[in-house]
């Protein structure tokens, strides 16, 4: 008896027929008659934007921006501290 | 779909390789899957009714293989039985039917069209029992079953036949 294995792979050697010339400018012709060409992009771009690759670089990027984001404020904190520092020290001058 | 490099065009090349492989096993006749791809792309493009709740890919799929079921049954109108799980099931239409089949499409013509459907999405698409449990919209255990009896129904045809 055949195993799954051996089965897919006799299914597999038959060749699958070639599409015809005119395939493409056939679906091209009948999607354009009947949908707005937008449609057709917007599919293209979700299915692209939902990758699991995608997905993943978008969730760094958010990380990445939240942790830049911390680190300048942390900065800004800093910054005031030294200016406050200086102000008092500025003050003691005078 | 203006132009060759346009987004949607891209997607119709990307997706119809597989899909046509897959239609054309299940009907068994190129133009037949060819004419079934146009339809499904209408559909696809016609209202984004795509959600995202699946990937785009499946979506796809889930309307090829409605269309190549609907086909079927509208050409074999006439012969409920060819559509009743347990007529085949029971091995006799197997046993009688075997004597004809000569090649891969012959054999697979063979089996009922939800057992064309399984066994030409596991071969063309590597869908596991999930993915055609949701494509066939049937619970994961019928689309096991489903799987399972055609892989058995299909290697009893080549054995009996030398189908190599």
């Amino acid at each position: 008896m055949l195993n799954d294995q051996e089965l897919k792979t006799i299914i597999l050697k038959d060749s699958v027929p070639k599409l015809s010339d005119d395939f493409y400018g056939r679906i091209e012709r009948s999607v354009k008659s009947t949908s707005s060409p937008i449609v057709g992009d917007v599919l293209a771009w979700q299915d692209y934007l939902l990758k699991p690759q995608i997905l993943i670089l978008v969730m760094l990027a958010i990380i990445a921006t939240v942790t830049l984001l911390n680190v300048s404020t942390v900065h800004s904190d800093d910054d005031l501290t030294k200016v406050d520092a200086l102000s008092f020290s500025s003050s003691l001058t005078l | 779909m203006a132009g060759d490099a346009s987004a949607s065009l891209q997607l119709v090349k990307k997706l119809t390789p597989k899909a046509h492989a897959v239609a054309w096993r299940i009907l068994g006749n190129s133009d037949d899957a060819e004419d079934v791809l146009q339809e499904a792309f209408i559909r696809l493009f016609r209202a984004n009714q795509f959600q995202g709740k699946s990937s785009l890919d499946t979506y796809f799929y889930k309307i090829v293989t409605r269309l190549c079921f609907d086909y079927l049954k509208s050409k074999y109108k006439h012969s409920s039985e060819f559509f009743d799980e347990e007529v085949v099931e029971g091995g006799d239409v197997v046993a009688e039917a075997h004597q004809t089949a000569a090649t891969m499409q012959q054999a697979i013509g063979l089996l009922n069209p939800r057992q064309r459907m399984a066994i030409s999405l596991w071969a063309y698409k590597d869908a596991d029992v999930v993915e055609i449990a949701e494509l066939l919209e049937i619970d994961k255990n019928a689309a096991h079953q489903l799987l399972h009896r055609a892989k058995a129904n299909l290697k009893k045809i080549l054995e009996l036949n030398h189908v190599k």
